[in-house]
């Protein structure tokens, strides 16, 4: 049987979506799910989901977002943002999302060398991946 | 680690140097657990690529600069830590000279830096790869094997308190 | 000669000194009296995009506190990724609250008053020397190398601080055209090269820096040149193999070259004998 669509409104206004708002600086209910930050994310292929999904999850409150491993595959390259029509920032509910995890203490991306690195990537890889 | 009335700042000095002033609040820490690696110094090069394999949290320093306001040596540590990234060992040396090994910068530290050990393995480094050697150093060791000095270290052995004061006294001090 | 003050970054100082050591000596030719600002720390290399991420501006700003202590009004980088996060920090700190925040924790410093322009080497070349006056400085040309322009993330992203046109950039293009190079135009040329990922994901980027480099060279590439000290790493050090082996040059390399610097990474490439497929240019 087909279960049951929660078509209310609450869930269009979800704590867990202002919360990303309010760290990321981006509305996610601007977006209008078109896709072209996942057409044009050069990260998109090693994405467990693609960039616009985990602004749909955002969008619907959906805190298993957090569980994804989208926001710690994307570098911040901002290709998703320069592209966005609605002129939302992808890259930054990204980086909303990573801090949501790093603030409790979890990091579940890799941020161990593991082939030698200059200090140029050690320095980015601890500000975006570490706690 | 102490407060003054009606001061919002924390001090950090070293007890043994620092007068008790009325109202002052603190706190002795003993110790602060830090991070040191096992290494081989005849293993390592002495540049920041190293550093950096042994200690990767220096690549977490944000230049707060509270280490530096930590340090009741006065040192530069946030300039150390900084030139530590930039793999310039002899300048970490320099800035980390007077370095107690307290670690109230690392206690301090939101980049979780074990500070003090690697501002030793940066002295170390500078002092086996980085320094001229002392020729007249090697040159003396050399003349000792050899036996050069044997006939008055054996004398030395054999005198008497009073020779060896009298010795001493009339020993050649150098300009 | 005019004064400029310069930010270096760590990478310049390790592993991008054939950048630093090119690009300043050029610089020196073409007029520019470069000064190292003093005290300078690591500007953080990756942008924070948070909202209230105030103590990652502190690194930054303290640099832009040291470029108004020397009574500069504007600061060069020659690494991208420097000048993406100083660039971005300053405008960040503009607003009064931040700025005031971030003084106040910062109350070992001069008070950060703002107006601080930052100016990245390919911006400096364009805007004030000029396509021209950097042609007529070059002694040796590129004539006959295909090089092709990485441009990364940061010089083109977020738009308000591209230094060209985010889809369509072209001063790298003008600058080898300058030194009398070939430009080859890639569609990757603006894709990221995986950027910090090489820490952890190595996997990724490696295949990242294959595209690159077969898209590169499928487009008729001798080399590539970019101006990030981490695209360089990673284009180099993560090739996969059986990637196309072309050399990954830093700007600065070229630059040197062209003016008549000794510069053995541009030199090897010119020296080979048209039987490799590489013709040698005019004008050595």
């Amino acid at each position: 049987m087909a279960s049951e669509l929660d078509l209310s409104r609450d869930r269009l206004d979800a704590p867990f979506a202002r919360r990303v708002e309010e760290l990321s600086g981006e509305n996610p209910y601007a977006c209008y799910q078109c896709g072209k930050c996942s057409a044009g994310c050069p990260f998109a292929d090693y994405m467990d989901v693609l960039p616009n999904q985990v602004l749909r999850l955002v969008q619907l409150g959906d805190e298993s977002a957090l569980d994804l491993s989208a926001p710690w595959v994307c570098a911040s390259c901002l290709a998703c943002g320069v592209r966005c029509p609605k002129g939302v920032d992808i890259a930054k509910t990204m980086e909303a999302l990573r801090l949501l995890a790093l603030r409790k203490g979890i990091s579940p991306a890799p941020a161990t060398p593991d082939r030698p690195c200059p200090q140029i990537a050690l320095v980015g890889a601890f500000r975006k991946l570490t706690p | 680690m102490y407060r003054l009335p009606g001061d919002y700042k924390l001090y950090a000095d070293l007890a043994c140097q620092t007068p008790v002033q009325d109202g002052m609040y603190i706190a002795q820490l003993p110790f602060t657990p830090a991070e040191r690696p096992a290494y081989a110094l005849e293993n390592l090069t002495p540049d920041g690529k190293t550093l950096l394999a042994l200690f990767p949290e220096l690549a977490r320093c944000v230049a707060c600069n509270t280490c530096t306001k930590a340090c009741p040596q006065k040192l530069e540590v946030m300039d150390a830590v900084q030139s530590s990234l930039r793999g310039d060992i002899r300048q970490v040396a320099e800035f980390t000279f007077d370095c107690v090994s307290c670690g109230l910068c690392t206690m301090r530290c939101p980049a979780e830096i074990s500070h003090h050990h690697v501002w030793q393995l940066a002295r170390r480094l500078n002092g086996a790869y980085l320094t001229p050697r002392a020729e007249h150093v090697k040159t003396r060791v050399e003349e000792i094997a050899a036996g050069k000095f044997k006939g008055e270290l054996d004398k030395l052995v054999t005198m008497t308190k009073d020779e060896l004061v009298a010795a001493y006294k009339a020993r050649q001090i150098e300009a | 000669m005019k004064k400029l003050a310069y930010f270096p970054g760590c990478a310049m100082k390790d592993q991008a000194r054939p950048d630093e050591n090119g690009a300043l000596q050029a610089l020196a030719i073409l007029g520019y009296e470069v000064e190292e600002i003093p005290r300078w720390n690591c500007c953080g290399t990756v942008y924070s995009l948070a909202q209230d991420d105030l103590m990652r501006h502190v690194g930054p700003v303290r640099n832009l506190v040291r470029v108004q202590g020397m009574g500069e009004k504007r600061v060069l980088t020659l690494c991208a990724m420097c000048y993406g996060t100083l660039t971005r920090s300053a405008r960040f700190v503009e607003e009064p609250e931040r700025l005031e925040r971030i003084n106040a924790f910062m109350d070992t410093e001069d008070d950060f008053r703002g107006g601080i322009e930052v100016v990245h080497l390919l911006t400096l070349l364009r805007d004030e020397v000029g396509y021209e006056k950097l042609a007529s400085k070059v002694k040796r040309s590129l004539d006959g190398l295909k090089v092709a322009t990485y441009y990364g993330c940061v010089l083109l992203r977020p738009r308000e601080f591209a230094v060209d046109d985010p889809e369509r950039p072209e001063v790298m293009e003008r600058v080898v055209e300058a030194m009398g190079g070939t430009p080859t135009v890639f569609p990757e040329r603006m894709e990221c090269c995986g950027a910090y990922l090489t820490v952890g994901r190595s996997d990724v980027v490696t295949d990242r820096a294959g595209r690159i480099l077969r898209s590169a060279r499928g487009n008729g590439a001798d080399l590539v040149v970019t101006t990030c000290p981490l695209c360089q790493f990673n284009l180099d050090e993560r090739r996969p193999a059986g990637a196309p082996s072309l050399p990954v040059l830093y700007l600065g390399q070229l630059l040197a070259w062209a003016m008549g610097v000794d510069e053995p990474a541009v030199a090897a490439l010119v020296s080979k004998e048209p039987a490799t497929g590489k013709p040698v240019p005019s004008g050595v």
